[in-house]
Protein backbone atom coordinates (compact mmCIF):
# COMPACT_ATOMS: atom_id res chain seq x y z
CA UNK A 1 0.00 0.00 0.00
CA UNK A 2 1.10 3.50 -0.72
CA UNK A 3 -0.14 6.46 1.27
CA UNK A 4 0.20 10.20 0.81
CA UNK A 5 -0.70 12.66 3.55
CA UNK A 6 -1.61 16.25 2.79
CA UNK A 7 -2.14 19.41 4.72
CA UNK A 8 -5.36 20.47 3.05
CA UNK A 9 -6.85 23.94 3.43
CA UNK A 10 -9.86 23.41 1.15
CA UNK A 11 -11.09 19.91 1.98
CA UNK A 12 -14.25 20.26 -0.13
CA UNK A 13 -12.27 21.13 -3.22
CA UNK A 14 -9.78 18.33 -2.51
CA UNK A 15 -12.57 15.80 -2.01
CA UNK A 16 -14.36 16.82 -5.19
CA UNK A 17 -11.14 16.61 -7.17
CA UNK A 18 -10.41 13.17 -5.81
CA UNK A 19 -13.93 11.90 -6.50
CA UNK A 20 -13.61 13.17 -10.06
CA UNK A 21 -10.30 11.34 -10.40
CA UNK A 22 -11.81 8.09 -9.13
CA UNK A 23 -14.78 8.36 -11.50
CA UNK A 24 -12.47 8.92 -14.44
CA UNK A 25 -9.71 6.40 -13.95
CA UNK A 26 -11.77 3.54 -12.48
CA UNK A 27 -8.77 2.05 -10.65
CA UNK A 28 -8.26 -1.69 -10.70
CA UNK A 29 -7.01 -1.68 -7.14
CA UNK A 30 -8.31 -0.32 -3.88
CA UNK A 31 -7.78 3.42 -3.83
CA UNK A 32 -9.32 5.98 -1.56
CA UNK A 33 -9.02 8.98 0.67
CA UNK A 34 -10.02 9.91 4.17
CA UNK A 35 -9.40 12.03 7.20
CA UNK A 36 -6.37 11.57 9.38
CA UNK A 37 -5.61 13.02 12.80
CA UNK A 38 -2.80 13.05 15.33
CA UNK A 39 -0.06 13.16 12.74
CA UNK A 40 2.88 15.21 13.87
CA UNK A 41 3.01 17.54 10.89
CA UNK A 42 -0.61 18.63 11.00
CA UNK A 43 -1.74 16.59 8.00
CA UNK A 44 -5.50 16.18 7.75
CA UNK A 45 -6.20 14.18 4.59
CA UNK A 46 -4.66 11.02 3.27
CA UNK A 47 -4.85 9.16 -0.02
CA UNK A 48 -4.04 5.49 -0.35
CA UNK A 49 -3.70 2.92 -3.07
CA UNK A 50 -3.15 -0.81 -2.78
CA UNK A 51 -1.11 -3.07 -4.98
CA UNK A 52 -1.00 -6.80 -5.51
CA UNK A 53 2.76 -7.02 -5.27
CA UNK A 54 5.98 -5.05 -5.29
CA UNK A 55 6.16 -5.15 -9.06
CA UNK A 56 2.91 -3.22 -9.27
CA UNK A 57 4.22 -0.74 -6.75
CA UNK A 58 7.24 -0.07 -8.91
CA UNK A 59 5.12 0.25 -12.03
CA UNK A 60 2.97 2.94 -10.49
CA UNK A 61 1.86 5.33 -13.14
CA UNK A 62 -0.84 6.13 -15.60
CA UNK A 63 -1.97 3.39 -17.96
CA UNK A 64 -3.34 5.52 -20.79
CA UNK A 65 -4.01 9.08 -21.95
CA UNK A 66 -7.32 9.25 -20.10
CA UNK A 67 -5.56 8.50 -16.82
CA UNK A 68 -2.73 10.89 -17.60
CA UNK A 69 -5.24 13.67 -18.19
CA UNK A 70 -7.23 12.76 -15.08
CA UNK A 71 -4.18 12.75 -12.84
CA UNK A 72 -2.92 15.99 -14.34
CA UNK A 73 -6.27 17.63 -13.65
CA UNK A 74 -6.34 16.25 -10.11
CA UNK A 75 -2.88 17.57 -9.29
CA UNK A 76 -3.78 20.91 -10.84
CA UNK A 77 -6.96 21.16 -8.77
CA UNK A 78 -5.13 20.39 -5.51
CA UNK A 79 -2.04 22.44 -6.37
CA UNK A 80 -2.68 24.79 -3.45
CA UNK A 81 -2.40 21.92 -0.98
CA UNK A 82 0.77 20.61 0.62
CA UNK A 83 1.98 17.03 0.39
CA UNK A 84 3.68 16.31 3.69
CA UNK A 85 4.77 12.71 3.50
CA UNK A 86 4.29 9.43 1.71
CA UNK A 87 5.21 5.82 2.26
CA UNK A 88 4.88 2.32 0.90
CA UNK A 89 4.38 -0.47 3.34
CA UNK A 90 4.48 -4.22 2.98
CA UNK A 91 2.26 -6.51 4.98
CA UNK A 92 4.11 -8.87 7.30
CA UNK A 93 1.24 -10.47 9.18
CA UNK A 94 -2.54 -10.20 9.15
CA UNK A 95 -3.86 -11.47 12.47
CA UNK A 96 -6.97 -13.60 12.27
CA UNK B 1 -6.42 -18.38 -4.28
CA UNK B 2 -9.86 -16.90 -3.82
CA UNK B 3 -10.16 -13.22 -3.20
CA UNK B 4 -13.28 -12.01 -1.50
CA UNK B 5 -14.74 -8.59 -1.03
CA UNK B 6 -17.24 -9.46 1.68
CA UNK B 7 -15.58 -7.04 4.03
CA UNK B 8 -16.13 -4.02 1.84
CA UNK B 9 -17.54 -1.35 4.10
CA UNK B 10 -19.28 1.96 3.52
CA UNK B 11 -16.82 3.68 5.78
CA UNK B 12 -13.75 2.47 7.54
CA UNK B 13 -12.21 3.61 10.79
CA UNK B 14 -8.65 2.86 11.73
CA UNK B 15 -5.81 3.66 14.03
CA UNK B 16 -2.17 2.88 13.55
CA UNK B 17 0.75 2.66 15.93
CA UNK B 18 4.02 3.43 14.19
CA UNK B 19 7.38 2.37 15.60
CA UNK B 20 10.94 3.22 14.81
CA UNK B 21 12.51 -0.11 15.57
CA UNK B 22 16.18 -0.34 16.51
CA UNK B 23 17.71 -2.01 13.49
CA UNK B 24 19.49 -4.65 15.55
CA UNK B 25 16.19 -5.54 17.24
CA UNK B 26 13.98 -5.97 14.18
CA UNK B 27 13.80 -9.75 14.50
CA UNK B 28 12.93 -9.58 18.21
CA UNK B 29 10.35 -6.87 17.59
CA UNK B 30 8.71 -8.89 14.82
CA UNK B 31 8.62 -11.96 17.00
CA UNK B 32 7.02 -10.08 19.90
CA UNK B 33 4.30 -8.60 17.70
CA UNK B 34 3.50 -11.84 15.94
CA UNK B 35 3.44 -13.83 19.18
CA UNK B 36 1.24 -11.39 21.06
CA UNK B 37 -1.40 -10.71 18.44
CA UNK B 38 -1.56 -14.37 17.50
CA UNK B 39 -2.28 -15.20 21.11
CA UNK B 40 -5.26 -12.93 21.69
CA UNK B 41 -8.81 -13.11 20.40
CA UNK B 42 -9.45 -10.59 17.64
CA UNK B 43 -13.06 -10.29 16.57
CA UNK B 44 -13.87 -11.08 12.95
CA UNK B 45 -14.87 -7.52 12.19
CA UNK B 46 -11.56 -6.13 13.41
CA UNK B 47 -8.66 -6.17 11.01
CA UNK B 48 -5.23 -6.23 12.59
CA UNK B 49 -2.17 -5.91 10.40
CA UNK B 50 1.56 -5.70 10.96
CA UNK B 51 3.60 -4.04 8.22
CA UNK B 52 7.04 -2.73 7.48
CA UNK B 53 7.80 0.40 5.52
CA UNK B 54 9.77 -0.36 2.39
CA UNK B 55 9.76 3.13 0.88
CA UNK B 56 9.06 6.40 2.65
CA UNK B 57 9.71 10.09 2.55
CA UNK B 58 12.62 11.39 4.58
CA UNK B 59 10.39 12.95 7.22
CA UNK B 60 8.94 9.58 8.23
CA UNK B 61 11.20 7.96 10.82
CA UNK B 62 9.05 4.94 11.65
CA UNK B 63 10.02 1.55 10.28
CA UNK B 64 7.02 -0.59 11.25
CA UNK B 65 3.30 -0.17 11.69
CA UNK B 66 0.62 -2.06 13.57
CA UNK B 67 -2.79 -1.09 12.23
CA UNK B 68 -6.30 -1.83 13.41
CA UNK B 69 -9.50 -1.10 11.53
CA UNK B 70 -13.19 -1.75 11.49
CA UNK B 71 -16.29 -0.62 9.66
CA UNK B 72 -17.71 0.35 13.07
CA UNK B 73 -16.04 3.09 15.07
CA UNK B 74 -17.76 1.78 18.19
CA UNK B 75 -16.38 -1.72 17.76
CA UNK B 76 -12.93 -0.37 17.00
CA UNK B 77 -13.05 1.70 20.17
CA UNK B 78 -14.13 -1.35 22.15
CA UNK B 79 -11.27 -3.36 20.70
CA UNK B 80 -8.77 -0.67 21.61
CA UNK B 81 -10.14 -0.63 25.13
CA UNK B 82 -9.71 -4.40 25.34
CA UNK B 83 -5.96 -4.05 24.84
CA UNK B 84 -5.22 -3.78 28.53
CA UNK B 85 -4.25 -5.83 31.54
CA UNK B 86 -1.01 -7.42 32.74
CA UNK B 87 -0.34 -9.28 29.47
CA UNK B 88 -0.76 -6.15 27.40
CA UNK B 89 1.37 -4.12 29.77
CA UNK B 90 4.16 -6.68 29.65
CA UNK B 91 3.97 -6.85 25.87
CA UNK B 92 4.07 -3.07 25.59
CA UNK B 93 7.07 -2.78 27.85
CA UNK B 94 8.99 -5.45 25.94
CA UNK B 95 8.05 -3.87 22.64
CA UNK B 96 9.32 -0.46 23.66
CA UNK B 97 12.67 -1.93 24.67
CA UNK B 98 13.22 -2.67 21.00
CA UNK B 99 12.18 0.71 19.63
CA UNK B 100 13.55 4.22 19.54
CA UNK B 101 10.22 6.01 19.27
CA UNK B 102 6.59 5.53 18.42
CA UNK B 103 3.41 7.46 17.75
CA UNK B 104 -0.23 6.76 17.10
CA UNK B 105 -2.49 8.16 14.44
CA UNK B 106 -6.11 7.60 13.48
CA UNK B 107 -8.40 8.26 10.59
CA UNK B 108 -11.09 7.02 8.30
CA UNK B 109 -11.78 6.18 4.69
CA UNK B 110 -14.48 8.37 3.20
CA UNK B 111 -14.18 7.96 -0.56
CA UNK B 112 -12.76 4.94 -2.31
CA UNK B 113 -12.79 2.95 -5.49
CA UNK B 114 -15.59 0.50 -6.15
CA UNK B 115 -13.66 -2.67 -6.75
CA UNK B 116 -14.25 -6.30 -5.98
CA UNK B 117 -10.74 -7.52 -5.37
CA UNK B 118 -7.43 -6.02 -4.56
CA UNK B 119 -4.60 -7.84 -3.07
CA UNK B 120 -2.70 -11.00 -2.69
CA UNK B 121 -1.31 -12.55 0.41
CA UNK B 122 1.64 -10.42 1.31
CA UNK B 123 0.75 -6.96 0.14
CA UNK B 124 -1.52 -4.58 1.80
CA UNK B 125 -5.27 -4.57 2.06
CA UNK B 126 -6.27 -1.32 3.65
CA UNK B 127 -7.52 -1.72 7.15
CA UNK B 128 -10.34 -4.12 7.19
CA UNK B 129 -12.25 -3.05 4.18
CA UNK B 130 -11.23 -5.90 1.97
CA UNK B 131 -10.40 -9.33 3.23
CA UNK B 132 -8.65 -12.23 1.72
CA UNK B 133 -9.21 -15.96 1.75
CA UNK B 134 -6.42 -18.30 0.76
Amino acid sequence: MQAWAYKVKDVTNFTNAFKKLLRTIKPDSYMGMGDVVHVSGGENVWIFKSYADLSQVLEFGTKNDIEKTAYALFYKEISQETLDWSFTRKLITRFK
Amino acid sequence: MFISSFGLAQNGYWYDVLYKVKSENTEKFTSLVNDYFSSIKIQDDIEAEFSAFIFKSSSEKATHLIGFSCASSKKLAEFKKSLSGPGWELFSRELLKNTESNYTTAGNNTHYSDIKMVCQSTYFCRHGLIRLKM
